[in-house]
C-alpha cells in the first residue's frame, strides 16, 4: 500500500469506544458516540461521548452569560442591527470602567458595570473549566499536568484582568473585551508604561513563546519524517525503540549534536509553553506596582544603550522660558 | 515549464499587489543613530499625488507706494483698513476664489449692492467669519512662527477653494441611546480620524480646545512613580498621535525615538514645531474659531456649519496639513500676499521672548547668544577675563576663535604674575556617565593644548574638574563647554582673592601647581 500520512489516513469503524467505567457516584456520560469522516481528517474520528459533570455544566453557564453580556453591549452600540454588528466586529468592544470609578465593585452597568459582570462570569467560566480539567485527569488516573499549564495561562489572564487592576485600584488598568479594542489596549499600555519591550519578564516571555514555536516545529517534523516506519505511535515505541526512534534520535545528534529523548522533547515543549504565560504574568504584574517606566528602568541597569546624539540637540519646549501653556 | 514560470509569475505579481509596496525609488533621509530605523522614507510619486496645485495669485500686487488706504477708499473697513486699496482688492479677489472657488464670487460674502453692509443678507454671517479669520491668519503668522516658521499661512492653506475646510472635527455627541447597555459612542467604532483603530473617536475635545489635558502620559521616572494616567486615559493620547500621524502622512518615527517616546534628547527637531502647533491649534480653535460659535448658522447651502453636538467646526492638524509634512508641500505661498503677513507681531515677539524660537526651534530665546555647535563668547568676571568655549554635540573640536581670544589672556597673565587660568569642562546631561566623564576631560584638555600652543606657559594653565561636569545651563547648547577664567589674580592687584576663586567650579578642590606643571590632569 501506498504510503500514508495526514490526508489518507485510514478511519476504522465499528462501535464506538465508550471508555472506562466511571467510578461510582459521577455523572454519567452524555451519548453513545458517533464517528465523523471530517472529524477523522483533522484528528480522531469519533465524536463523544463526553463527559459534562457539575463543574462543566456550571462552566457553560457562565461562559454563555459571559458570551451574551459582551456580545448584547457590542449589538448596543450598533444600536441592535444585525449589519452593522458583522461591519463593525472587529472593532466593537465591552470596556472596562474609567478611572473616576477606581476599584469599586459598584459601578453603573453602561459605564463599566456590565465589564464587571462578563469579566466575573468569564472567570467563573475558566476556573470551573480548570477544576473539570484537573478531576478528568485525576479520574483517569493522569498526571495532573494539563491543568498545570492551563493555569499559567489563567495566572496572565487574571494578572491582567483582576490582579493588577486591583493592586493599582484601578479598572481603567484592565484589558477591555473586543478585537481590536484589546489590541490597541496592549499597544497603548505599553506606551504608557515606558515600553515593555525593555521589560525583562516581557522578553522571557517572548523567548520562551518563541522558543515553544520552533520546539513545536521540531518536533512535529520529527516525528512526521518518521511516520513512514510508525513514528507517530509514541507509547509503542518508548517501549520499544525501533527505527522511527532511533532514527529521529539520530537524525538530531548528527545535525546538532546532541539530541532529546522520546520523553524529554515532551518535557522541553510543556516548560517552554507553561513559562511563556507565566513570566508574562510576572512581567505585567510588576508594570505600574514596582516599575513605571520600563525605558528608564532599563538605561538605569544597563540593559538599554545610550546612543550619541547625531543631529542638533533638542529641548523640550515646555522648559523654556516664556514657552505657551 | 513555460507554464510553470508563467504560474510564478501570477504568483510574484499577486504577492506584489497584495504586499501594497509603492514601486519606485525611495527618498530618505537618516535623522538619528545609525542602525536605529530613524529613518524618513519618502516615496517621490506618493508625495506628488499629495500635492495640489496653489493658485497663482489674480494679478501681480502692485508696490504699496504709500497712496490710499482702503479705509480711506471704502465704507465700513473694519480690519484691514491699514491696506492700501490696492493690497485691499488684491486680497479680496484672493479670498473669493480661495474660499469660495471663484474670484469673482463677491456675493459670497458681500452683499453685491452695499457692499459695506455687516447684516441683514443671508451671507452676512460670512462677512463677519472673515474678518476674524483674517485676524487669525495675521495671529498664527506672527505669534506661531514657531510651528509656521517664515513660511506662514494664508487663507488657502486650510479652505482650498472650499468654504468650509475639507478636514475639521466637532464634539462627540451625547450617547445615542441610553438605558443600560454600554452604548459609550466615544470609541471601538472605525474611525478614519484614528486611522481606523478602535481608538477614541473624539481625541480633539481634551487637547486642541480649551481646558487642555496633558499630553504627556508615561512616567518619567523608573520606579515610585506618582501615580499618573491610567492605560485607558492613555489611549487619547494614542489616539491624538495617530491623528497627527495620519494628518501629515507620517510615521511615529517622524518625531519620536519610539523606544522612549516621550524623551525628547532622543526626539527629532520636528517634535518641538509640533508641540507648538498643538498650541497653536489649541489657541486658534479657542479665541478664533470658538469665538464665532454664534456667528455660524448651523447649516448654509445644505451643508452643516455646526457639529452634530451643536458646536462650530473646528480646526486640528490635517485641516492646514492634509497629509502632508509640510501643507502644499512647504509652498512659501505667502510671499505673494506680503499683507497678511504681520510685521508688528514679529517684531514684537522678538523683543517679548515669546514662543518664537529660532529655525527649527532647537535654540530657546534664552540661549540665543549661545552658538548652537562650535563656539566662544568672551566676557569678564570680577575684572578678569572670562573665555566660554562651547562645543558641538559629543565633539572636543575647539573653535578657531580661541586662538584670537588668547592674546587678551595672555596679556593679563603677564600683566599678573600671580595669576594662573584655570580650565574646567562641562558637558550636557545626555549620555553615559562615564562617556561624559571622558568627555569633559578631553574638552578641557582640548582648550589648555589650544591656549599653549600660542604661547601661554603651561605652567600657569590648572585644570579644573568642576564638582559637577554637567553644566547647569537652560539648554543643552549651554552645558557643552569649557570655562576659562583667572584665579589668583587678586594676589597682585588687592580685590580679593577669594572672589576670584570663589566664582571659579573648580575652587573646591584642591589646587596642585606641580600637578598643573606636569601636564597632569584630575578630570
Amino acid at each position: 500500500m501506498a504510503y500514508q500520512n495526514i490526508f489518507t489516513q485510514i478511519q476504522l469503524r465499528s462501535a464506538p469506544e465508550y471508555g472506562a467505567p466511571l467510578p461510582p457516584g459521577e455523572e454519567p456520560r452524555s451519548g453513545r458516540g458517533i464517528y465523523n469522516y471530517w472529524a477523522g481528517k483533522l484528528g480522531a474520528a469519533q465524536l463523544g461521548p463526553i463527559y459534562l459533570g457539575k463543574s462543566g455544566v456550571a462552566s457553560l453557564v457562565f461562559g454563555f452569560l459571559a458570551f451574551e453580556i459582551i456580545g448584547l453591549n457590542m449589538l448596543a452600540k450598533v444600536n441592535w442591527s444585525p449589519t452593522e454588528f458583522v461591519r463593525n466586529l472587529f472593532w466593537l468592544a465591552l470596556e472596562p470602567p474609567g478611572p473616576q470609578w477606581g476599584f469599586s465593585p459598584f459601578v453603573p452597568l453602561n459605564e463599566g458595570g456590565w465589564w464587571i459582570i462578563a469579566g466575573f462570569f468569564l472567570t467563573a467560566s475558566i476556573l470551573l473549566w480548570w477544576v473539570r480539567c484537573y478531576r478528568r485527569a485525576v479520574a483517569l488516573g493522569m498526571g495532573t499536568h494539563v491543568a498545570w499549564a492551563f493555569a499559567s495561562a489563567i495566572w496572565l489572564y487574571l494578572v491582567i484582568g483582576f490582579i493588577r487592576p486591583m493592586l493599582l485600584g484601578s479598572w481603567a488598568e484592565a484589558v477591555p473585551f473586543g478585537i481590536f479594542p484589546h489590541l490597541d489596549w496592549t499597544a497603548a499600555f505599553s506606551i504608557r508604561y515606558g515600553n515593555l519591550f525593555y521589560n525583562p519578564f516581557h522578553c522571557l516571555s517572548i523567548a520562551f513563546l518563541y522558543g515553544s514555536t520552533l520546539l513545536f516545529a521540531m518536533h512535529g517534523a520529527t516525528i512526521l519524517a518518521v511516520s513512514r516506519y510508525g513514528g507517530e505511535r509514541e507509547i509503542e515505541q518508548i517501549v520499544d525503540r525501533g527505527t522511527a526512534s532511533e532514527r529521529a534520535a539520530l537524525f538530531w545528534r548528527w545535525t546538532m549534536g546532541w539530541n532529546a529523548t522520546m520523553e524529554s522533547v515532551h518535557r522541553w515543549a510543556y516548560w517552554f509553553a507553561v513559562l511563556t504565560t507565566l513570566t508574562g504574568g510576572i512581567g505585567i504584574l510588576l508594570t505600574g506596582t514596582v516599575v513605571d517606566n520600563w525605558f528608564l528602568w532599563a538605561q538605569q541597569h544597563h540593559f538599554a544603550p545610550s546612543y550619541p546624539v547625531t543631529g542638533a540637540p533638542v529641548v523640550d519646549p515646555a522648559t523654556l522660558p516664556g514657552a505657551p501653556q | 515549464m513555460t507554464s510553470n514560470a508563467a504560474r510564478l509569475l501570477v504568483a510574484a505579481a499577486a504577492l506584489t499587489a497584495l504586499s501594497g509596496c509603492e514601486a519606485g525609488k525611495k527618498q530618505w533621509a537618516q535623522w538619528g543613530y545609525r542602525g536605529v530605523a530613524l529613518n524618513d522614507i519618502v516615496d517621490p510619486d506618493t508625495a506628488a499625488k499629495k500635492t495640489a496645485p496653489v493658485p497663482a495669485p489674480p494679478y501681480d500686487l502692485p508696490p504699496d507706494d504709500g497712496a490710499q488706504r482702503a479705509s480711506a477708499a471704502y465704507q465700513n473697513v473694519k480690519v484691514l483698513g491699514h491696506l492700501s486699496a490696492e493690497q485691499f482688492n488684491h486680497l479680496m479677489s484672493s479670498i473669493s476664489l480661495w474660499v469660495a472657488g471663484d474670484a469673482g464670487n463677491c456675493g459670497y460674502c458681500h452683499n453685491v449692492n452695499n457692499f459695506a453692509q455687516d447684516d441683514g443678507y443671508p451671507n452676512a454671517y460670512r462677512k463677519a467669519v472673515a474678518r476674524r479669520m483674517i485676524q487669525q491668519t495675521w495671529d498664527i503668522n506672527g505669534k506661531w512662527s514657531s510651528h509656521v516658521q517664515n513660511v506662514g499661512v494664508t487663507c488657502w492653506t486650510c479652505h482650498r477653494g472650499n468654504g468650509v475646510p475639507t478636514y475639521h472635527w466637532s464634539r462627540d455627541t451625547a450617547p445615542a441611546m441610553s438605558g443600560l447597555a454600554d452604548v459609550s459612542p466615544e470609541q471601538n467604532t472605525p474611525s478614519p480620524v484614528t486611522y481606523y483603530a478602535s481608538l477614541p473617536h473624539d481625541i480633539f475635545s481634551p487637547y486642541l480646545a480649551d481646558k487642555p489635558q496633558n499630553i504627556r502620559v508615561q512616567s518619567t521616572v523608573a520606579t515610585d512613580a506618582p501615580r499618573g494616567k491610567s492605560t485607558k486615559e492613555t489611549e487619547y493620547t494614542y489616539g491624538l498621535m495617530m491623528h497627527m500621524s495620519s494628518g501629515l502622512g507620517v510615521n511615529c518615527t517622524y518625531c519620536h525615538n519610539s523606544r522612549a517616546f516621550s524623551s525628547w534628547a532622543q526626539s527629532s527637531p520636528q517634535r518641538v514645531t509640533a508641540w507648538y502647533g498643538i498650541r497653536m491649534v489649541r489657541d486658534v480653535n479657542v479665541n478664533y474659531i470658538e469665538s464665532l460659535q454664534n456667528v455660524f448658522p448651523a447649516y448654509a447651502d445644505g451643508q452643516p456649519r455646526k457639529g452634530p453636538a451643536g458646536d462650530v467646526l473646528k480646526v486640528n492638524c490635517a485641516t492646514c496639513h492634509q497629509g502632508q509634512y509640510k501643507p502644499m508641500a512647504g509652498y512659501p505661498m505667502l510671499k505673494d500676499y506680503p499683507y497678511l503677513k504681520n510685521a508688528q507681531y514679529r517684531s514684537d515677539a522678538a523683543t517679548q521672548g515669546s514662543p518664537t524660537l529660532a529655525g527649527a526651534g532647537m535654540a530657546g530665546p534664552a540661549a540665543q547668544q549661545v552658538p548652537e555647535g562650535a563656539g566662544l563668547i568672551a566676557s569678564e568676571r570680577d575684572g578678569s577675563p572670562l573665555v566660554t568655549v562651547y562645543f558641538a554635540t559629543a565633539k572636543s573640536d575647539v573653535t578657531n576663535r580661541l586662538t584670537g581670544e588668547s592674546e587678551k589672556l595672555r596679556a593679563f597673565l603677564a600683566a599678573h604674575p600671580q595669576a594662573r587660568l584655570s580650565i574646567s569642562g562641562y558637558v550636557d546631561p545626555r549620555g553615559g556617565a562615564a562617556m561624559n566623564a571622558e568627555l569633559a576631560k578631553k574638552r578641557a584638555q582640548a582648550v589648555a593644548a589650544t591656549l599653549a600652543a600660542t604661547g601661554i606657559p603651561r605652567s600657569r594653565i590648572d585644570l579644573d574638574k568642576p564638582a559637577d561636569i554637567v553644566g547647569g545651563g537652560l539648554t543643552l547648547a549651554n552645558e557643552r563647554k569649557v570655562e576659562v577664567s583667572i584665579k589668583g589674580a587678586g594676589m597682585t592687584d588687592g580685590t580679593g582673592a577669594m572672589t576670584a576663586m570663589h566664582s571659579s567650579p573648580g575652587d573646591n578642590l584642591p589646587q596642585s601647581n606641580q600637578h598643573a606643571a606636569e601636564g597632569a590632569v584630575r578630570h
